[in-house]
């Protein structure tokens, strides 16, 4: 393979400002080689790292997440955050392998602020891995559209998949044997595809079948002739949609995006518009709405 | 039809109209408002027609689907001219009988005609029954003779006169003066007289001036507004196009509800004639006046019936209200001077212009006059909207016009107002229908319904319920009404339910100051109206909720 084809993994760094951050500094102020692929964000804590950052990083076309923090038990903070990061990475593997990409992408380490060496050892090691890998999405073989339509999915139901991990995922005893055998247990595992994959599932059902809805829905003409009929200002934006909903029944994104281009309006009008009524709908409705 | 160019060309086709009418021709005017078509007068209706058909007296008989006429109680209504005889919880068997026997054989059906529920006597004509009798109908008067998709019908009974008058007769000032000196009273709530309202509009700076009928009435319990819009739309659309005139506007919004279909087609219906007439359009009648009409129709919130809400709505944005440190009056929609009002405040125009300010201001109280539209509710006998003059007592408006409580109940107490009103209690019922008194009484009018509530009623329950809905109505836009509705609701909630704690009615009305003080727009103002004035008159109630819950040690020391 020529040196210019050469693939070179994307990689997104989340550290603490603490430990990681200043070990990987450490890394380069002692001239510590390792190979130049991640690109990192500095927080507070490896705990404030949410599934939807993770999820958004391979959207945008990472190829793996790194996060690092400081080791069990020396968070610099009483909350003890990295205990969330533990559960949280947990719980995004599991997300990964369900939707068909490779756990391994995902990847979380504890690096003290000493240990420079430490770093430097893992990001040589963890680089090679994810070049073996392939591109997100490619080394898997998912098509990007697809790819793209599971982690939008994903992305969407972040805010419940938090809400499952608070309310059922909690390991009472803060060690990480505990965690560990939690989390690779029979009882997780149940919880997950109860609570989470039937959610995922259903949810990827159903956007999938509105997309179709959606587009089969879209008659151009029809959605221009009631424009038309308020001359295309952009002062009858409710009426239009009112009168597209009628028909419809309800407001598929494509037509949306239509209206937008024939009244010259944002988008973000007018879902400021569709949202703030109760009347309009984003999903299809039943027979008798 | 051609448009007409003058007075006089009104008046010949108005008597065109009227000598084409035969007085004597049998005409059956069919109740088709909310109510009765709820009752399945649509039913009633085809079932006439049929019969008609199968006797072939089509040219001999008129059919007319009217507006509403008021008595919603006892529909489906049917009223049968040139007799006027009155008949009432009609059914599709009836119709044979009614035709046979009354339209051609001029005889009155006594089982179908009101009776008297404490006499048992039996009235034939609609004028004769009691919840008739105490009204005055100015407004709602000529509903059954009109069919409200025709603009003949309203022609014949003296329609678009005032509009000729003011166009042709009189001068923009001249119409205002008039509609001051008459002391208009904007009927939507507030009670503001409409035209200073109309003055200010008429000399803000600009020459783009909008006026709009407020038909949004989201308000619980309030009918009346679209009995008259969608009964006698041209009654409105007279007055505002008058308004227009005296503002100087060219440009008109209706505002109305997109969930009623029947009122929007009987608008359009409406707007299309009154065009076609040269009612309506470029140079009305001649006179040089140019103005149009747009209907709006809207998602059916709350706070869109609020003016800058409403007005943001009309540009096409969520309907959000602003502060108003400049009245809408005079930076309303695309900040020109804009008038709304209320679709009762427009329809009382053509009758000021007709008979004059002094007829106008000769019925009612002394600091609001004329007649004031009604929607009765709740535990009452007779259902329906009355129109009253100002002044009326509320014991009047329930027992005789009303019909008292069913059941054998006692009255406990009135709301007005809906969500942002209040209640009065049965010690104060002879309090008269007025703007002023009434808000004295913590219990503002609103838009006019009138929730009448039995002694099983909880106030507490009440007062809930209003919050309930307004927390789900709150646009969100400003803190204190959202959150403050909120903590409300919560604390009531807990009170209805058995947790109230002392000291909760102190916090509620320390709760209710500051939403009142703080928030935007008058949602969030009045939005504890109905649980200051409950706690004003009805405190032991919620006291009596709280010591429930006190276990009996506590209440033994």
């Amino acid at each position: 393979m020529a040196a210019g084809h050469q693939f070179e993994p994307r990689i997104l760094g989340f550290l603490c400002n603490w430990c990681c951050y200043a070990g990987a500094d450490l890394a380069g102020v002692s001239r510590f080689q390792y190979p130049p692929n991640i690109r990192v964000i500095r927080l507070m804590c490896s705990g404030r790292v949410d599934p939807a950052h993770i999820f958004r990083a391979f959207s945008t076309g990472q190829d793996a997440v790194f996060i690092g923090g400081c080791h069990l038990n020396d968070c610099h903070y009483v909350t003890h955050g990295n205990y969330d990061a533990l559960s949280m990475v947990y719980v995004c593997k599991k997300l990964l392998e369900h939707i068909g990409l490779n756990p391994e992408r995902l990847r979380l380490e504890w690096v003290s602020a000493g240990e420079g060496i430490r770093f430097a050892n893992i990001m040589n090691e963890f680089v090679p891995g994810m070049e073996k890998l392939g591109p997100i999405g490619k080394g898997e073989g998912i098509n990007e559209d697809e790819l793209r339509f599971k982690l939008e999915a994903v992305t969407k139901l972040t805010p419940y998949i938090k809400l499952v991990q608070s309310e059922r995922l909690r390991v009472s005893v803060r060690t990480e044997d505990a965690y560990h055998q939690f989390f690779t247990g029979e009882e997780f595992n149940r919880l997950f595809n109860e609570l989470i994959a039937d959610e995922l599932d259903l949810y990827l059902h159903v956007s999938a079948r509105n997309q179709t809805a959606g587009k089969e829905a879209v008659d151009n003409d029809r959605i221009d002739r009631i424009i038309g009929k308020h001359q295309g200002q952009a002062r009858s934006l409710i009426q239009v949609l009112l009168e597209i909903q009628d028909e419809i029944h309800w407001l598929p994104h494509d037509v949306l995006d239509r209206v937008c281009e024939k009244l010259d309006v944002p988008l973000s009008r007018v879902m400021q518009i569709v949202t703030f009524h109760k009347t309009f709908s984003l999903i299809p409705r039943g027979r008798k709405e | 039809m051609p448009r007409m160019n003058s007075a006089s060309e009104l008046e010949e086709l108005r008597n065109g109209v009227l000598s084409a009418r035969d007085p004597d021709k049998p005409s059956i005017a069919i109740c088709a408002g909310m109510g009765c078509l709820g009752h399945g007068s649509g039913r009633i209706i085809s079932a006439f027609e049929e019969e008609i058909d199968k006797k072939d007296f089509k040219t001999k008989v008129d059919i007319r689907a009217t507006g509403c006429h008021g008595y919603c109680e006892k529909g489906p209504m049917v009223v049968i001219y040139p007799e006027e005889i009155c008949y009432v919880e009609v059914t599709p068997k009836d119709i044979p009988d009614i035709v046979s026997q009354t339209v051609l054989g001029k005889k009155v059906i006594g089982r179908l005609t009101y009776t008297d529920p404490d006499t048992g006597e039996k009235t034939a004509h609609q004028s004769e029954i009691p919840f008739y009798k105490k009204q005055m109908r100015h407004l709602m008067g000529s509903n059954p003779k009109i069919d409200p998709r025709s603009i003949d019908d309203y022609l014949a009974v003296g329609g678009y006169s005032a509009l000729s008058k003011s166009l042709l007769e009189m001068s923009p000032e001249k119409v205002l003066e008039e509609i001051k000196k008459a002391n208009l009273r904007g009927r939507g709530g507030g009670g503001f007289p409409a035209g200073r309202k109309w003055e200010t509009a008429r000399n803000a700076p600009g020459k783009e001036k909008y006026v709009i009928v407020n038909s949004h009435e989201g308000e619980l319990g309030a009918f009346m507004d679209r009995a008259i819009l969608s009964g006698n739309p041209h009654s409105v659309l007279e007055g505002l196009i008058i308004g227009a005139y005296a503002v100087g506007s060219h440009q008109g919004f209706i505002y109305a509800r997109h969930d009623a279909p029947q009122l929007k087609n009987n608008i359009d219906m409406a707007l299309a004639k009154a065009e076609e007439y040269g009612l309506l359009g470029k140079n009305i009648l001649g006179s040089g006046f140019n103005f149009h009409v747009e209907v709006h129709l809207d998602i059916g919130i709350f706070v869109s019936g609020e003016s800058s809400a409403l007005m943001r709505s009309i540009e096409g944005n969520p309907p959000e209200p602003r502060p108003k440190y400049i009245h809408t009056s005079v930076r309303g929609i695309w900040k020109k001077p804009s008038v709304l009002n209320n679709v009762e405040t427009w329809a009382n125009v053509p009758l000021i212009i007709n008979k004059g300010s002094e007829w106008y201001s000769s019925t009612g109280s002394e600091r609001s006059k004329g007649t004031k539209l009604v929607s009765l509710s709740g535990n009452i006998a007779n259902t329906g909207v009355a129109e009253v003059p100002f002044g009326t007592t509320v014991r009047e408006i329930v027992y005789g016009i009303g019909g008292g409580i069913p059941n054998g109940k006692k009255l406990k107490a009135v709301h007005f107002g809906g969500p942002m009103g209040g209640s009065i209690p049965e010690s104060l019922l002879d309090t008269p229908l007025d703007f002023d008194e009434l808000s004295k009484l913590g219990a503002s009018i609103g838009a006019g319904s009138m929730l009448v509530l039995d002694e099983d009623t909880s106030m507490v329950d009440l007062a809930r319920y209003f919050l309930h809905f307004l927390s789900n109505e709150s646009c969100g836009k400003c803190v204190p009404c959202r959150e403050g509705i909120r903590q409300m609701l919560k604390i009531l909630t807990n009170i209805r339910d058995g947790n109230g704690r002392e000291g909760d009615i102190e916090l509620l009305e320390e709760i209710s100051e500051v939403t009142g003080a703080a928030s935007l727009c008058a949602l969030g103002k009045t939005a504890a109206d109905p649980l200051r004035s409950t706690l004003r008159y009805f405190r032991d109630e919620y006291e009596a909720n709280i010591d429930k819950v006190k276990s009996p040690a506590e209440k033994r020391e």
